[in-house]
C-alpha cells in the first residue's frame, strides 16, 4: 500500500521531460498520467482549477494511440498540462475568473492553446486567477481564492495563482500563465516553482483575453529549466494572427541549458535590493549569486536609476489599456447580462457594475480618468515617456552585463484575506517585476529555497530583448549549483 | 439687412473595395444575410487581435495621390472609445494623431466659376456594423438588432477644409470627389449602396466676417442632390435662427429628404470624450517614397488631364469632355473607341447619347462594361462606310448592349443593309411622290419642311434601309423637277 | 484630489461602470492613492523623450488581402443572451 502511494507520488512529481521519457519507454501511458492528475485535482483543496476538461482522458487516449503507431509528435506528446483561464479554449469554458464570463465558451482557441494541442499535450483544465488578471494574490476571483500548496492559509500569488499552485502541487506537469506586471513570476516564486515571462512579442497573444495590450505576455510555469525550454520550443514564434508578434528566428531553447555559468556577467541592480526587500529574501538572492560565482560567473552591483517610475508608469499604462480592452463586456454578444433594465444604457451599466469585481472596476475607472480629455498628457503620455527612459536604463546596463539578478517578490506569501486599506501596499509588492513588463524584456523566476516558515522564495533573472536563452542558461546553472 | 455667407466642410467615408476586411480575413463584400461574414476579430470576442490588410493601405495611398495629398511616411492607428451597439468592442480603430495623408485638393467648376477646394486629411479606419429595428411583437418593446457583417470594412475618411461656399459647390465637390475615387479604382463609390457617405458641416456668418460661425453636422444624406438640398435648408434654418435673435447650437442633425428638413439627433449629444490613445496592438506604418511612387504609377489618367487632352488634341468641345470624363467608364470607353479609329466627335455623341440612355434606362452598371470599345468602334465604322444608316445603327447598338454580340453578327443576322443604290431608291421616291400629292403641293407652295415627311415615307417604304441623305437628295431633285 | 459628485458621475458614465456608495467609500482612498502614485510621474524630466507605445519596434506588419475562415453564424450567436433573425438583440436604445 505504501509503495503504491509513493509510486503515484513519484510519478506525479516527475518533470515533464522525465514523464516524457517514461512515455517513450512505455513504462507509463498518457491515460495513466492524466488519470493520476485528474484524481489529484479532485482531491486538492487549493482551488487551483476552475474547470476540468471533460475530454482530457479522450485526448490522452489519442496520444497513446499515436505512440502505439509510432507517430508520437515530439517530447510533449501525451503530457498533461493546464492553462490559465484567460487563455481561450474552443468548446471549453473560459471565465477569466469573472462573473462576467462565468459561462462563456469561446468558439475559437488561442494560438498558444492550439500549438500545445498540436504538440500532443493533454488539456487537464483551466486555472484560477485574479479576475481579468488584475491582482497579485489570486484572491480577486469569482470562484474563490487560490490557496498556496505550501500553506493553505496563505495566498498563492497572482494573477496566475492557479497556474503556479497546480505545478507546485503536482496537479499538472506544466502550466501556462500570463504576465502583465509579474503575474507568472511572482506566483511561481510564492509557490516554489519556475516561471518565465518571455520577451514581449515572442509568444502570440491571439486568443489571450487582453488586460494590458502592450504589457501582457504568456509564460510557462514549470518544475525546472529543461521543461521551460521544452514548452517555449512548442509555443514561441511568429503568429500571423497577432500583429505584435516578433518574426525573429527561434533557437532551440534546449541548447542553452548546457552552457554553464562560466563567464556569465551578472549585475544586481541596487534599486532592487533596497529597504522593502525582506532579509531572508535578500539572503536567498545572494546565495544564488554565490552559487553562480562558484561556477565562474562574475557578479557585480549595478544601477537602474529610473526604477522608481516603473510602478507609476505600469499602473497608468495598464489601467488605460485595460479600460479600453474591457469595454467590450456589455452583455450584448456574450457573457453575463443583468436581469432587469428599462433600456440599453441601463442594461450596459448594470451588467458591467454587477459583472465586474471591485478591483476590476477600480482599474477601469482609473484608466478612464487618465485617458480622459485634459489628463492624457499628464498621465498616459508621461507614463509612455517614462517607459522610454526605463528602457534606456536597461539597454545601458545590458552593454556591461548578460543578465540581471533581483528578488522576484520582496516578501514571501502573506495570509489570505489580509486586508490592505491602501492598495498601494499590494501594488508596491510588484516593484521587482513591473519594470520588466514596462520594458518588454524577458525574465524568469527561479525557486531558491524557503524562508524560516517554509515559504518559497524566488530569485529573478532579467535578460535583454530576446534573451530567453541567457535566462535558461543562468537558471540551469543555478539549478545545478543548488543540487551540488 | 445682413448678407450671410454659407461655410461648408464635408467629411466623406468611402468603403475601399478590398476582398477582405481591414483587420481580419472575413469577406468584405456586401451580404444582407446577417452575421455570415464574421470572426472573433470583427466581433471583438475576448482575446481577438487586429492585423492590417495591406491592400487597404495601398488603396488609401492611391486615393491620397489621386487627390494630390501628401502621403505621410509615418502613420499609425489609434483607438476611439465609445459605446454604441453597432460598434463591436466599444472602440473603433482609426487614425487620429498620424493620418496616412494630409493636405490635397479637389478642383470644381460651378455656375459661378472654378474653385480649388482644399482637403485637410485622409485617414484609414474600420467601419462599424449595422443596426436594424427588431420586430415589435405583441405589446413588444421593440429593441435593436445588430448585424456585424459590415464591421471592420476598410474605410477612408476624406475631410475637406471648410472652403465650400454654397450648396451647389457642396454637390459638385461631392460628385467630383466621387469621380476621382472611381478613377483611382479604390471603391465602388455608390452613395445609394452606402459605399460612399457624406456628412456636411454647415455654418453661416455675416459676409466679410473672418470668424467662423458655430457649425452643425448634417448626417444621413443619401445622394449629392440631397446634399445640396440639405445644405440649403440648413443654411436657411441657421440664418432664420440668428435673425430671430437665437444662436446656432453645435450639434448633429439628421437630414430627412422626404420632408426636406434636418432634425436634431439629441441622442449623440452626450459629451463625447473618445479618450483617443495609440493602438498598442498594431505596429506603425512606414511608407518610403519609392513605394508611394510605385503606387502612384498604378493610377490611370485622371479626369482633369483627360479633359485637357481631349480638348487640345481631339478638338472635343469642353462640355462634351466634361460629361464623358465624369465617369471613368465612359472615359475609358471613349479613349479606347477613338484609339481603334473612330472619329472622336461621333464617338462622343454615341457615348453621351445612346450609351448613356441605355445605361440609365436598363439599369445596368457602367462598371460591367455593357458595350466593348471594339464593338462600338466597329459599329461606327459600319456607319461611316455607309453600310448602315444611323437609325439602323441605333437598333444594332441596343442589341449589342443587351447581348454583347458583335455588330457585324447582328447586322448580318437582321439582314440590315443600307440602300444607297440610286436606281432602287429612285423608284421608291417616285412612288412616294405619287402617293402624297398634298405634301408635294405644300412643298411647291413654299413649305419646304414637307420634305421631311416625305423622307420619312421613303424610309418607311424601304423598311428603314434607305440612305436618308440620298433619299433627301433624290426627293429634292424630283420636287424641283416638278416645278 | 477630491472628486465632486459630478466628476465621479461623468467618469462612471464614460466607463459605463457604476459604484454603489459603499463601494465608492471603500474605493475612494485607494483610488486617491493610486492617482497620487501616478502623479509622481510629473517629476520625470520628459523633455524631448519619445513616448513608447509598445516595447517592440516592428513596423508594417500586414496581411495579404486573402479570405481566412471565420465563424459560422450559429457559432457567433451561440453565446448571446438574446438573438433574433440572425442578429444580436439589445433593448431599445432610448
Amino acid at each position: 500500500m505504501n509503495q503504491s502511494i509513493s509510486a503515484a507520488e513519484e510519478l506525479a512529481a516527475l518533470t515533464a521531460h522525465d514523464a516524457s521519457c517514461r512515455l517513450a519507454e512505455g513504462t507509463v501511458s498518457s491515460v495513466q498520467l492524466t488519470q493520476l492528475m485528474l484524481d489529484r485535482i479532485a482531491a486538492s483543496q487549493n482551488n487551483a482549477f476552475i474547470t476540468v476538461n471533460p475530454k482530457a482522458l479522450e485526448e490522452a487516449a489519442a496520444a497513446d494511440a499515436r505512440r502505439q503507431k509510432g507517430e508520437a509528435r515530439g517530447p510533449l506528446d501525451g503530457i498533461p498540462m493546464a492553462l490559465k483561464d484567460n487563455i481561450s479554449t474552443q468548446g471549453l469554458r473560459t471565465t477569466c475568473a469573472s462573473r462576467m464570463l462565468a459561462e462563456f465558451v469561446p468558439p475559437y482557441s488561442a494560438t498558444v492553446a492550439r500549438r500545445l494541442s498540436e504538440a500532443g499535450c493533454v488539456l487537464l483544465g483551466k486555472l484560477n486567477m485574479d479576475e481579468f488578471a488584475m491582482g497579485s494574490t489570486s484572491e480577486n476571483s469569482y470562484f474563490g481564492p487560490v490557496r498556496n500548496p505550501r500553506d493553505p492559509q496563505r495566498i498563492a500569488g497572482g494573477s496566475s495563482g492557479g497556474s503556479a499552485a497546480a505545478v507546485a502541487e503536482n496537479l499538472a506537469y506544466f502550466t501556462l500563465g500570463s504576465d502583465t506586471g509579474g503575474s507568472v513570476r511572482q506566483p511561481a516564486a510564492m509557490c516554489g516553482v519556475m516561471g518565465m515571462k518571455p520577451t514581449y512579442g515572442r509568444i502570440s497573444r491571439y486568443g489571450v483575453v487582453a488586460f494590458a495590450s502592450s504589457l501582457d505576455q504568456i509564460g510557462p510555469i514549470t518544475k525546472d529549466a529543461q521543461d521551460c525550454a521544452l514548452v517555449l520550443n512548442a509555443i514561441a514564434g511568429k503568429d500571423p494572427y497577432d500583429g505584435s508578434s516578433l518574426m525573429n528566428p527561434l533557437p532551440d531553447y534546449l541548447d542553452a541549458l548546457k552552457d554553464g555559468a562560466a563567464g556569465l556577467r551578472i549585475g544586481i541592480p541596487k534599486e532592487y535590493m533596497g529597504e522593502g526587500i525582506s532579509e531572508e529574501v535578500r539572503m536567498a538572492v545572494e546565495r544564488v549569486a554565490g552559487l553562480l560565482e562558484a561556477q565562474g560567473a562574475i557578479v557585480e552591483t549595478c544601477s537602474l536609476p529610473r526604477t522608481e517610475y516603473a510602478l507609476s508608469a505600469y499602473y497608468v499604462i495598464s489601467s488605460a489599456e485595460a479600460c479600453s480592452n474591457l469595454g467590450r463586456y456589455d452583455g450584448v454578444k456574450y457573457g453575463y447580462r443583468t436581469q432587469a433594465y428599462a433600456n440599453l444604457a441601463e442594461m450596459i451599466e448594470k451588467t458591467r457594475s454587477e459583472g465586474f469585481g471591485d478591483e476590476v472596476k477600480r482599474r477601469i475607472l482609473l484608466g478612464t480618468y487618465t485617458l480622459s480629455a485634459g489628463y492624457f498628457d499628464a498621465y498616459y503620455k508621461r507614463a509612455q515617456q517614462a517607459r522610454t527612459l526605463i528602457m534606456e536604463d536597461f539597454r545601458k546596463v545590458f552593454r556591461q552585463y548578460d543578465v540581471l539578478l533581483t528578488p522576484t517578490s520582496p516578501v514571501t506569501a502573506w495570509a489570505l484575506g489580509q486586508k490592505h486599506a491602501n492598495p498601494l501596499e499590494i501594488y508596491a509588492m510588484d516593484v521587482c517585476t513591473v519594470s520588466v513588463n514596462v520594458a518588454g524584456l524577458p525574465a524568469l523566476s527561479l525557486p531558491c529555497g524557503t524562508d524560516s516558515q517554509g515559504l518559497p522564495i524566488g530569485a529573478q533573472f532579467i535578460a535583454n530583448t530576446l534573451g530567453e536563452a541567457v535566462l535558461l542558461r543562468a537558471a540551469a546553472a543555478a539549478e545545478k549549483g543548488g543540487k551540488a | 439687412m445682413t448678407t450671410y455667407e454659407i461655410v461648408v466642410g464635408i467629411e466623406c467615408h468611402v468603403e475601399l473595395k478590398t476582398k477582405t476586411k481591414l483587420f481580419c480575413g472575413c469577406a468584405a463584400e456586401f451580404s444582407d444575410d446577417p452575421n455570415r461574414r464574421v470572426c472573433p476579430v470583427c466581433l471583438a470576442l475576448p482575446g481577438a487581435l487586429p492585423v492590417v490588410n495591406r491592400q487597404a493601405i495601398e488603396y488609401a495611398v492611391k486615393a491620397a495621390l489621386a487627390l494630390h495629398c501628401e502621403v505621410q511616411p509615418f502613420s499609425r492607428f489609434d483607438r476611439k472609445n465609445y459605446y454604441y451597439p453597432d460598434l463591436p468592442g466599444a472602440y473603433q480603430i482609426t487614425q487620429m494623431f498620424h493620418p496616412i495623408a494630409k493636405g490635397g485638393y479637389v478642383d470644381i467648376e460651378t455656375t459661378k466659376g472654378s474653385r480649388r477646394i482644399r482637403l485637410n486629411r485622409i485617414h484609414v479606419e474600420a467601419d462599424a456594423g449595422k443596426l436594424l429595428h427588431a420586430s415589435g411583437g405583441i405589446g413588444g418593446a421593440g429593441g435593436t438588432l445588430a448585424d456585424d457583417n459590415r464591421a471592420s470594412t476598410p474605410l477612408i475618411e476624406i475631410v475637406s477644409e471648410p472652403d465650400l461656399r454654397s450648396a451647389e459647390e457642396a454637390r459638385v465637390y461631392g460628385e467630383k470627389l466621387r469621380t476621382i475615387l472611381e478613377y483611382a479604382g479604390v471603391s465602388d463609390v455608390k452613395m445609394e449602396q452606402g459605399s460612399m457617405r457624406c456628412d456636411a458641416n454647415v455654418s453661416v456668418r455675416p459676409k466679410g466676417d473672418p470668424v467662423l460661425g458655430t457649425r452643425a453636422e448634417i448626417k444621413n444624406v443619401n445622394s449629392f442632390k440631397a446634399l445640396e438640398r440639405a445644405v440649403n435648408y440648413e443654411a436657411d434654418r441657421q440664418i432664420d435662427l440668428i435673425e430671430d435673435g437665437g444662436s446656432v447650437v453645435q450639434e448633429t442633425r439628421g437630414w430627412d429628404d422626404e420632408k426636406g428638413v434636418s432634425i436634431s439627433m439629441r441622442l449623440k449629444e452626450n459629451a463625447h470624450d473618445y479618450r483617443y490613445f495609440p493602438e498598442p496592438d498594431l505596429p506603425p506604418i512606414l511608407l518610403d517614397p519609392e513605394r508611394i511612387k510605385g503606387i502612384g504609377l498604378t493610377l490611370p489618367e485622371m479626369p482633369e488631364d483627360r479633359k485637357s487632352r481631349w480638348i487640345k488634341e481631339l478638338n472635343l468641345p469642353a462640355c462634351d469632355s466634361e460629361q464623358i470624363a465624369s465617369s471613368r467608364f465612359s472615359a475609358e470607353l471613349f479613349d479606347r473607341t477613338v484609339a481603334l479609329g473612330a472619329d472622336p466627335k461621333t464617338a462622343a455623341n454615341w457615348i453621351m447619347g445612346e450609351w448613356t440612355r441605355c445605361v440609365r434606362v436598363k439599369g445596368i452598371g457602367m462598371e460591367t462594361e455593357p458595350v466593348k470599345a471594339e464593338h462600338l468602334a466597329a459599329l461606327l465604322g459600319q456607319v461611316s462606310a455607309g453600310k448602315i444608316n444611323n437609325k439602323q445603327a441605333k437598333e444594332v447598338f441596343e442589341e449589342m448592349f443587351d447581348t454583347g454580340e458583335a455588330p457585324e453578327q447582328i447586322i448580318q443576322r437582321k439582314g440590315m443593309v443600307q440602300v444607297s443604290d440610286t436606281g432602287a431608291l429612285d423608284a421608291i421616291v417616285q412612288q412616294v411622290l405619287a402617293d402624297h400629292p398634298k405634301s408635294v403641293e405644300d412643298y411647291r407652295n413654299g413649305r419646304t419642311q414637307a420634305i421631311g415627311f416625305l423622307v420619312g415615307q421613303v424610309m418607311k417604304a424601304s423598311k428603314g434601309q434607305a440612305n436618308p441623305g440620298l433619299a433627301n437628295q433624290l426627293l429634292a431633285a424630283a420636287l424641283e423637277a416638278m416645278k | 484630489m477630491e472628486f465632486s459628485e459630478q466628476e465621479l458621475a461623468d467618469l462612471e458614465m464614460l466607463a459605463r461602470v457604476e459604484l454603489s456608495e459603499s463601494e465608492w467609500n471603500r474605493c475612494r482612498q485607494a483610488f486617491q492613492n493610486v492617482l497620487d502614485l501616478a502623479a509622481s510621474l510629473q517629476a520625470v524630466d520628459t523633455e524631448e523623450v519619445e513616448p513608447m507605445i509598445s516595447p517592440i519596434h516592428l513596423m508594417n506588419v500586414m496581411r495579404e488581402d486573402e479570405i481566412r475562415p471565420g465563424l459560422e453564424r450559429e457559432e457567433a450567436l451561440a453565446q448571446a443572451t438574446e438573438t433574433e433573425s440572425g442578429c444580436f438583440k439589445v433593448p431599445r436604445i432610448l
